[in-house]
């Protein structure tokens, strides 16, 4: 006999959003990246999720625009996500993005499951632009979200044109926020801020009493990152994007 | 100094308000006193093994029992950090009295004497309970329905209860900080000194940091022959069977408790953020399971935990608790390998008279159960079946497509060799009219 013929253990569950921004002003090479960053990167979160023993990784994606749209009405495995090409058109409606963003990041009637089966969510955002409604009506709604507030969030700016203070705002930080300014330096921070995380996303931490945060998986990923991309040409992070302009190359 | 508060004006003037209000049936109320000499001690946990266990049996007549059982997290293995949970049980056959108690230490870098702060938390909640059933007037939880209290700032009213209640978590508040503010003084361990950062060493001489040092959640379940209650601070589960063979969590859930954050004895107003819950009437629940968050992070808080505490309920049923206990000392460390992979401790008070007649209410829940894993799984071989069939398919045709392109190949290769033939032929006659030297193309690819 065992206590355990009747239960399987399940692993823990991360989820990460991708939170892509398909407004007209990403028409072109943009776009393209993005969809070519993105299909690529799944194959290796699919190989951090095989080699996890402490979580199961799943994929939420939502495009925004004129209005948003999940890719799949449900977190998906790597392995199960088609990432569709996208179009751009339209404006960019990042405060109604928020909004159904909060409405997921739920137990009740959005994605998630329980806290003590879940890991805290990854949410990236990627966009080129600034909101064109009422982006922060949306984000308060959305900061009243317990899982968002537990989450690693990290934004890439697309480009010169990319609002930062909009971006920091979403991620609650600056230094969470890079700027790209040309396909290649976007693809490339797309897998590297995606497989980072995963990576540190998915891994148990200590339990911690109150709003004591020792070191925060948020600032792990912030630190991981940007060793990764120390000295790459045409990315920026944080209050280095903020300060310093460069020339896009789209 | 002694900072032990008494309860007993307090319970007095509860008694004074409520006696004219209410009757008492008093052909439920047991009449043995709790008597004023100090209870049976409490096991001890031998110190120089991580794991802990205790349990107690007793007589026939009550046939309530208890156990308990703590682990090491098999993340904790590799640096040797002990284990920072505590749980112990405390059981008064003579006068039914039993208490269960799972303390969970914070383990982070800062709390780095969490498994003293858990030990204590959990020696001084035996005691203090103790005191506050003895000197509790019965009347103060006379005739309660099933009452859920949630943390203080959810709370519109604060009532006598709640008066009563937040009085004994601040006495064990006081105590527990009495015991670790003269533990701050005990000299740095040499493990300590090896592995814990120099500042937050210095947090030990730091009186309003201390706690953080001995940071730990704490649960605790009550059961006196009058009434049972259970207090709750930070995360872990309290899950209660009852007599319908339902699972519940009788003790409001904290949403401050997310992820890896919970409220603490560390933390700023602990007293406030303990939830509880209590109840007379003449029922008592079936079983009561005390797990630490290493449990439910492997399990989720729903129905596989629930599934868990009723497989253990099964076995003892089946085989009796001496039976279970082996499996359980085997299973927890093996559960935190393959699931959360941190500290685990489990504490249970169980009526057996209770559960005799729920065993077949077990069976069908667990046969519930596994008809509905059945039905998930016949679903997902269908879905796996259906791609199967797909891939086969696929293969199939491409495979067909293959032996198609294999005919045509070789269709066109013998083309190409008769074109060749003729090609040559011809190139031999155009020699034989214009002489060797006659310039030709050379298009035969050769």
């Amino acid at each position: 006999m065992s206590l355990l013929d009747v239960e399987a253990v399940p692993r823990r569950t991360m989820t990460l959003f991708l939170l892509a921004d398909v407004s007209g002003s990403m028409r072109g090479s943009k776009i393209g990246a993005v969809n070519d960053a993105i299909r690529n990167v799944l194959p290796i979160v699919n190989d951090i999720n095989d080699s996890n023993a402490d979580a199961e990784i799943k994929i939420a994606a939502m495009t925004f625009s004129s209005g948003c749209n999940w890719v799949y009405n449900e977190p998906k495995i790597a392995a199960d996500f088609d990432w569709p090409d996208q179009t751009a058109g339209g404006v960019t409606d990042l405060g109604e993005a928020c909004v159904e963003l909060a409405n997921k990041l739920s137990k009740s009637h959005g994605f998630m499951t329980s806290g003590s089966g879940s890991f805290a969510p990854v949410l990236i955002l990627l966009s080129d632009g600034g909101p064109t409604d009422d982006f922060n009506g949306g984000l308060d709604k959305l900061k009243q979200n317990n899982w968002y507030k537990a989450a690693i969030k990290v934004a890439i700016a697309i480009g010169d044109d990319a609002d930062l203070e909009v971006l920091a705002k979403f991620t609650g930080n600056i230094e969470s926020v890079i700027q790209v300014h040309d396909v290649e330096s976007l693809k490339k921070v797309i897998r590297c801020v995606v497989v980072t995380s995963s990576q540190v996303g998915s891994k148990s931490s200590s339990t911690t009493a109150g709003g004591a945060e020792p070191a925060t998986k948020q600032d792990e990923t912030n630190k991981a990152i940007a060793q990764q991309l120390q000295g790459a040409d045409n990315v920026q992070i944080g209050t280095e994007a903020a300060n310093v302009s460069m020339d896009d190359n789209w | 100094m002694s900072i032990r508060m008494s309860f007993f004006s307090l319970f007095s003037s509860r008694k004074k308000e409520e006696t004219s209000e209410q009757q008492f049936p008093q052909s439920e109320v047991r009449q043995d006193p709790i008597p004023a000499e100090p209870f049976v001690d409490i096991d001890k946990n031998d110190d120089s093994h991580d794991d802990t266990e205790q349990y107690h049996d007793n007589t026939e007549r009550l046939r309530t029992r208890c156990y308990n059982y703590s682990c090491q997290g098999e993340s904790h293995k590799g640096t040797d950090k002990e284990c920072q949970d505590y749980s112990c049980t405390f059981a008064d056959d003579e006068h039914g009295f039993y208490i269960a108690v799972v303390c969970d230490g914070h383990g982070g870098d800062t709390y780095f004497r969490s498994a003293f702060g858990a030990k204590a938390a959990a020696d001084i909640t035996v005691k203090t309970v103790q005191e506050f059933v003895r000197e509790c007037d019965k009347s103060t939880f006379a005739n309660l329905h099933l009452t859920q209290v949630g943390t203080l700032d959810t709370i519109d009213k604060q009532d006598q209860l709640d008066i009563v209640m937040r009085h004994l978590f601040a006495t064990i508040y006081a105590q527990w900080r009495q015991t670790i503010s003269e533990d701050a003084s005990r000299p740095v361990t040499e493990w300590e000194t090896n592995n814990v950062k120099p500042e937050h060493l210095q947090l030990l001489q730091d009186p309003e940091r201390i706690v953080k040092v001995y940071g730990c959640t704490l649960m605790t379940y009550v059961q006196t022959p009058d009434y049972w209650f259970a207090f709750h601070l930070g995360d872990g589960k309290c899950v209660m069977l009852d007599v319908d063979m339902q699972f519940s969590q009788p003790i409001p859930w904290d949403e401050k408790c997310f992820l890896n954050k919970t409220t603490s004895l560390c933390g700023s107003n602990p007293v406030n953020d303990f939830r509880y819950c209590v109840e007379s009437d003449n029922y008592f629940p079936a079983a009561i399971f005390l797990g630490s968050d290493g449990l439910d992070d492997t399990f989720g808080d729903g129905d596989r935990l629930y599934n868990f505490y009723g497989n253990i309920i099964r076995s003892i049923k089946k085989e009796g608790l001496e039976a279970v206990i082996p499996e359980i000392q085997s299973n927890l460390p093996k559960l935190s390998k393959s699931g959360s992979q941190d500290d685990m401790s489990v504490a249970f008070v169980y009526n057996e008279k209770l559960l005799d007649t729920m065993s077949k209410a077990i069976e069908d829940r667990l046969v519930d159960s596994l008809g509905v894993d059945i039905q998930m799984y016949i679903k997902e071989m269908a879905e796996w079946q259906q791609k199967l069939t797909e891939i086969e398919q696929k293969i199939e045709k491409s495979q067909k497509e293959s032996k198609d392109l294999e005919s045509r190949k070789l269709a066109i290769e013998r083309e190409y060799q008769r074109c060749k033939a003729n090609y040559e032929k011809s190139v031999q006659s155009l020699r034989y009219i214009k002489g060797d030297n006659v310039k030709i193309d050379d298009a035969s690819g050769d």
